[in-house]
């Protein structure tokens, strides 16, 4: 495929001029490589579309549904800052800092670092009380930050759901939805 | 003032004044309410215990009408999930056949007690020594308080009525809404006018108990957290009051900013 451009490249000069001037011999090879390059990038973005490959340019997904078990690290007023570990399709280490607003919303400051890589994401739910010693939440969720090789993270209105369990204050957590990166 | 505009405003002036004239009796209340707030210990951030009452009075001489509702507001920034208080339930039957007993000690809440006066006798005011704040099953995802009160002689009734914890607007957070059942004074006979409540929400005083390797040890709860932040002027609390001659009153109080601490 290049070589056929190439060849038209070269029989197209050969109708301008029969001795090339350095300054078209530079146009030339300009041209030249624009063309390689396009050729080029035609070639891999043939080849992605075909079988996505690792080190494919385009946007990849992930379709979530991860969870975790926290356990409590701090407490502070209406601030509880958890960890834990993320299973799922993006396992790690997760740490989620809760605010428990008074007026039925939970807000979330969520960090998890998979392999090779850093997620941002806040949401906000709203919780209700499911018995004395439980109250569970249900919201939304957005990506906000990423990277490494999650560096272009994105991925709004994800499901975000939960419990937290009294009194030890341990949350559970669940995310569902579709992510890029 | 242009001249054009005094017409006007006589015209609405004298609308005002008519309409103040037609207002329903609910807006010309001869109770007058003062509410009383505290957090002890008074400390940003710490556990504390809530502390609330109200003096009810009529402002026309003689007893305020029975009390029918309170909405206690509460200052934002409070949360009821974040504390360890209330841990296990009190069903409402259970406390009304049983009375405390009947009840988990983890369901307990906090303690009062109010003064009523009975519509009969020389304004002698009668004390309902008990009255115990408990975690009722909840309702609507909202938390549920069970106020049970234990009269004795003359007012002997033992009353179990509940505040829900509710979303809050504006300048305040949760806000305790309870509809009030009337005391009878005896059998049969007028309601009692309740004039002076007051309660807690809060470890003090309270002991729970967990299992430790086998055995039951009792622990103190921890109660809801004081704000980390205190707004200017204090911690605002308020409550409407319906009694149940149609009149409402609103109180507002504030608890004041703890003093700064010296590092």
């Amino acid at each position: 495929m290049t070589r056929d451009n190439n060849s038209h490249l070269e029989g197209s000069m050969g109708i301008q001029s029969s001795r090339p001037s350095a300054s078209s011999r530079l146009r030339a090879s300009g041209a030249m490589l624009s063309l390689t390059a396009l050729a080029t990038a035609a070639v891999l973005g043939a080849g992605a579309a075909g079988a996505a490959g690792p080190h494919a340019k385009a946007a990849r997904s992930l379709n979530l549904s991860d969870s975790a078990n926290l356990r409590l690290n701090n407490h502070k007023g209406v601030e509880l800052k958890e960890s834990g570990t993320a299973k799922g399709n993006l396992p790690g280490p997760i740490y989620i800092q809760l605010r428990l607003a008074s007026s039925r919303l939970v807000t979330a400051i969520i960090h998890v670092y998979p392999s090779r890589g850093f997620v941002g994401a806040r949401a906000s739910a709203t919780y209700r009380v499911v018995t004395s010693s439980s109250a569970s939440f249900s919201g939304t969720m957005n990506i906000t930050e990423g990277s490494g090789r999650y560096a272009h993270a994105k991925g709004s209105h994800l499901s975000f759901s939960g419990t937290v369990h009294r009194p030890s204050d341990s949350v559970s957590v669940h995310v569902s939805g579709k992510m890029s990166y | 003032m242009s001249a054009a505009k005094c017409p006007t405003s006589a015209a609405f002036a004298a609308l005002a004044l008519l309409l103040l004239g037609c207002l329903p009796s609910s807006a010309q209340a001869s109770e007058a309410v003062k509410l009383q707030a505290s957090f002890t210990p008074d400390r940003l951030g710490a556990s504390t215990t809530i502390g609330f009452g109200f003096t009810i009075a009529n402002t026309e001489g003689g007893l305020p009408s029975p009390l029918t509702h309170v909405d206690l507001r509460m200052p934002p920034n409070m949360n009821y999930i974040t504390s360890s208080l209330g841990l296990a339930t009190c069903q409402p039957k259970r406390l009304e056949e049983k009375g405390l007993s009947g009840c988990p000690a983890n369901s307990r809440l906090g303690m009062g007690n109010a003064f009523v006066e009975v519509p009969f006798g020389q304004n002698a005011g009668h004390e309902i020594p008990e009255i115990q704040a408990l975690m009722g099953p909840p309702h609507n995802g909202n938390v549920v308080v069970l106020f049970y009160a234990n009269g004795l002689a003359p007012v002997y009734a033992q009353i179990v009525f509940a505040g829900e914890l509710v979303t809050g607007g504006g300048a305040f957070g949760e806000d305790l809404s309870a509809a009030i059942p009337l005391i009878p004074s005896v059998t049969n006979g007028p309601p009692v006018s309740i004039v002076n409540v007051k309660s807690t929400i809060g470890p003090n005083h309270l002991t729970y108990y967990k299992r430790v390797h086998g055995r039951l040890v009792g622990y103190k709860p921890k109660g809801v957290s004081v704000p980390e932040r205190c707004p200017r002027g204090g911690f605002p609390f308020n409550a409407q009051f319906a009694f149940l001659d149609g009149s409402a009153v609103n109180a507002t109080t504030h608890v004041p900013c703890p003093p700064r601490r010296h590092k």
